[in-house]
């Protein structure tokens, strides 16, 4: 009990509360193009992975400070993409429901397309966003849920 | 119509010939150019622009100017792509200029346009490849006039090349190269790059290097890592290029690979910033955001029965733990053209509490205003801002400056004063840092340094000095930062990562993290006192004593996680990780008691991801761990999915299960059952509803008390 109550202390007492997670989400046009989900803080990526057909598409980090705004609400915040560069419509959902992921201060991101679409994940090299990249849809093979984070 | 731009024989047939062999050059050109380092530049005469290349300008060209090189650039806005016919190259704009005057009376429309010298360098390539290997298929001819070469082997998008390759008949009855030849593979993997096929590029590619060294092993390198580049496969791209330049460090085209992985380097924002020769488009502005609301409540049932011999005193207990209205408004509009970009963003979360001594919050994320100048890369931001970036706070008010020195500098000015939600002090905080942000370098290198102050009513509150480096590969990252206060004298926090992807598909990741928590400061001090003013507490104690308060009351956490991932078939991945952390003791202060530390707590999971499994859409996530700590075992399992169904629907489903044994021999249970589902209406509108319920049991020698919480949501979400 008194373990609980130091982390619930530290958790109380933790630096500064982060409600929004990603700050904007931006389309850069080149031959392929590429979404940049901008995240307000450093985070650990761990994994991500997607549906067979590319719909829907996990993403797991880890903040380096506690995220939760605390209390027993985690609202997901969800931000929508309206679609440009032939990159289709999609929203992101956030979750900071510590149960997303067995790891301290987990971020949970699920990135539903309108469409089926290939796109690949990985971290950005600041470690405060997220990148997505779109190969042709005819250059990928079948789909499989490799940690190659092609999606 | 003898030298004009259409039919006829002589010098201008060949040069609108040349331009028709040039056509898409100009979308690679043009996109490359993007990302393309300060380099010359050169200026061209555009002519005309017309929606197909079939309606080009049947115009003459005046003699003094025909032995200037005609070509093609595809414009793109959106989906529609025009044509744009330039005569080049002119080293100064004077020369263009004189040009334009001359072409004047035939081409009223006719500008100067600056464009990179690339776009010069892929034509005289694109005619130096087709001199290596003619073929069948193959790109036609560029003019002797032209300059030689390039490493797009481009010309001609399907279309156009039709009407090329009519035009000269004569050549493509030449008989073709044999299957499998390298030169019939180079013709394949050009005509596909063409036809932006670039699986079958990188197919042909392969194959012609897989052939013994010959003449055209060299651009074929260079093509397959093109391919890859175009398919957006940058890890892959730059292991081609790196490859080429092992094999071929000198010459010409070396010095371009190395400009091409220099650019496959940079940051996408700095690539956006060179853009050069795009068509100016003048002002754009979007719009866009989200209002969201959702009604929470729940209800506990709460159970309580002794055991043994006071087993009649059960009481039961039932309350609304939760009744709550969360808005949330999301508002981002741009306005920028090729120059300038300018922002505004707010972000608003009203919750509404509807029982009785909860508080209803308004929590403002951020307002801020963002400007950007992008021939300086400069940059400034003023509001309510994210920080979390060398050194800043999590969130603060106040102005962020930014300049680039060169590509790989850039400065940072950031002042203001810090905004904790739902953590109001009565005392001023305020802060100014300076960092500088450096790299790329050797294309793998960047990071920072920065210096960092804050003060509390006027007496130091932070005084931080920090740097981070990362390192990134197309195989994975390694990351570490460390922030030492200089006013505490202690480390606040250092922090290593890394991620990386073996040949066989596993992917590895590591997370070493110590902190102090919270930051060291001053303002710490105030836990536990009557009063959230410093000023008052310094009528109390000294700065010297109240930073040993602030100390007593900090405490450390550290944490050690390691885990994989593994892909075992097209349907199944494997995953384990393990972590341990451990949050120290506080001494605390005469007002605020001393805290013990939580030990070391291990936790090992083990998880099962299955995509398609029960359905085409689906995704599910099967877990299990197991946690040990000086004081508790337990061990959890859960399951995950979510699957789409139809156009508009979506279903989520968990079920999570918890069970705890205690060191003083009590028990705890837990089991429940979470679903969601979520239907779009017309694109723009999200109606959404959850429900869930939470059994929980916990048991001790003297009592058992059985808790069941009943929990939904529901609401709308709207994105405009």
């Amino acid at each position: 009990m008194r373990a609980a109550l130091a982390v619930l202390l530290v958790v109380m007492h933790a630096g500064p509360a982060l409600a929004a997670v990603i700050d904007e989400i931006s389309v850069e046009r080149r031959d392929a193009p590429r979404v940049t989900l901008r995240l307000t803080g450093p985070v650990h990526y761990i994994r991500d992975y997607a549906s067979e057909n590319g719909e829907l598409v996990n993403v797991q980090l880890q903040a380096l400070a506690p995220l939760a705004p605390g209390g027993n609400v985690f609202p997901d915040e969800v931000k929508a993409f309206k679609g440009e560069a032939a990159v289709p419509p999609f929203t992101v959902r956030v979750s900071l429901d510590p149960k997303c992921e067995p790891v301290p201060n987990p971020i949970c991101l699920l990135i539903q397309f309108e469409r089926p679409v290939r796109s690949r994940v990985r971290l950005g090299e600041d470690r405060r966003s997220l990148l997505l990249d779109f190969p042709a849809i005819a250059d990928e093979k079948k789909r499989s849920p490799s940690a190659n984070k092609t999606n | 119509m003898r030298n004009g731009l259409r039919g006829g024989h002589g010098r201008y047939p060949r040069a609108a010939l040349a331009a028709l062999a040039a056509l898409a050059l100009a979308v690679p050109m043009g996109r490359e150019a993007l990302a393309q380092a300060a380099a010359p530049q050169v200026y061209v005469v555009a002519l005309a622009t017309v929606k197909n290349v079939a309606d080009r300008p049947t115009t003459p060209i005046p003699a003094s100017l025909r032995g200037n090189t005609l070509y093609w650039r595809v414009l793109g806005s959106g989906s529609a792509v025009s044509y744009q016919l330039c005569m080049g190259f002119f080293g100064t704009q004077r020369d263009a200029e004189s040009a334009r005057q001359q072409l004047a009376a035939s081409f009223r429309d006719a500008r100067v346009v600056q464009v990179h010298s690339q776009e010069r360098d892929n034509l005289e390539k694109a005619s130096r490849a087709k001199a290596v290997a003619p073929a069948a298929g193959a790109p036609p001819l560029l003019p002797a006039a032209a300059p030689a070469a390039v490493p797009v082997p481009a010309p001609t998008p399907p279309a156009p090349a039709k009407s090329a390759q009519a035009e000269q008949a004569p050549q493509a009855a030449a008989a073709p190269p044999p299957a499998g030849s390298a030169e019939a593979l180079m013709a394949a993997g050009r005509n596909a790059i063409v036809r932006e096929d670039y699986a079958a590029a990188i197919r042909a590619f392969t194959q012609l290097l897989a052939l013994p060294e010959n003449s055209l092993t060299r651009d074929a390198q260079e093509f397959l890592a093109l391919s890859y580049e175009r398919r957006g496969d940058t890890a892959r791209a730059r292991a081609e290029y790196e490859s080429y330049l092992k094999r071929y460090p000198e010459g010409e085209d070396a010095a371009r690979v190395r400009q091409r992985l220099a650019t496959l380097s940079a940051e996408p924002q700095a690539q956006q910033l060179r853009a050069p020769s795009e068509p100016q488009q003048g002002w754009r502005s979007f719009v866009g955001g989200g209002l969201s609301q959702f009604y929470y409540r729940g209800n506990s049932t709460i159970d309580s029965r002794p055991l043994g011999a006071n087993a009649l005193d059960r009481t039961t207990l039932s309350l609304v733990d939760q009744s709550a209205l969360i808005t949330s408004f999301d508002a981002n509009a741009r306005f920028l053209d090729d120059t300038h970009e300018n922002r505004i963003v707010f972000r608003d979360v009203n919750t509404r509490n509807f029982i009785s001594g909860q508080e209803s919050i308004n929590r403002l994320d951020s307002a801020y205003y963002d400007y950007k100048y992008k021939p300086a890369s400069a940059s400034a931001r003023l509001g309510r801002q994210p920080g979390n970036t060398a050194g800043l706070p999590g969130r603060f008010d106040g102005a962020l400056l930014g300049y680039g020195f060169t590509s790989s500098t850039r400065l940072n000015l950031a002042a203001g004063e810090p905004v904790v939600p739902g953590f109001t002090i009565d005392s001023v905080q305020r802060f100014y840092s300076a960092s500088a942000e450096l790299g790329p370098f050797n294309q793998r290198w960047s990071g920072n340094v920065y210096v960092f102050r804050q003060t509390v009513d006027g007496i130091a509150d932070r005084d931080a000095v920090g740097m981070e480096a990362r390192y990134f590969m197309p195989q994975g990252y390694f990351s570490t930062a460390v922030d030492y206060d200089t006013l505490f004298r202690h480390l606040n926090f250092a922090t290593a990562q890394g991620n990386w992807i073996a040949p066989w598909k596993t992917a590895f990741n590591l997370l070493l993290d110590y902190r102090m928590t919270p930051s060291l400061q001053t303002t710490s001090a105030i836990i536990g006192e009557a009063t959230t003013s410093i000023r008052q507490l310094l009528n109390t104690y000294t700065e010297d004593e109240l930073r040993q308060r602030a100390r007593a009351l900090t405490a450390q956490s550290a944490i050690a996680y390691g885990g994989f991932t593994h892909p075992v078939s097209s349907v199944w991945q494997l995953g384990a990780n393990v972590s341990v952390t451990r949050i120290s003791h506080t001494d605390g202060t005469n007002n605020y008691p001393a805290t013990p530390g939580s030990g070391y707590v291990y936790t090992f999971t083990a998880q099962a991801i299955g995509t398609g499994v029960f359905a085409t859409r689906d995704v599910n996530v099967f877990s299990a761990s197991r946690v040990s700590a000086d004081t508790y075992t337990g061990l959890a399992g859960q399951i995950t999915t979510r699957i789409p169904v139809g156009a508009n629907w979506t279903f989520d489903a968990a079920v999570l299960w918890y069970g705890q044994d205690n060191q003083d021999g009590s028990t705890l249970q837990r089991v429940s059952p979470v679903g969601r589902a979520s239907y779009r209406w017309r694109n723009s509108v999200t109606l959404e509803a959850e429900a869930g319920i939470e059994n929980t049991t916990a048991r001790s020698a003297f009592l058992q008390e059985d808790t069941r919480r009943y929990f939904f949501s529901l609401g709308y979400r709207w994105d405009f």
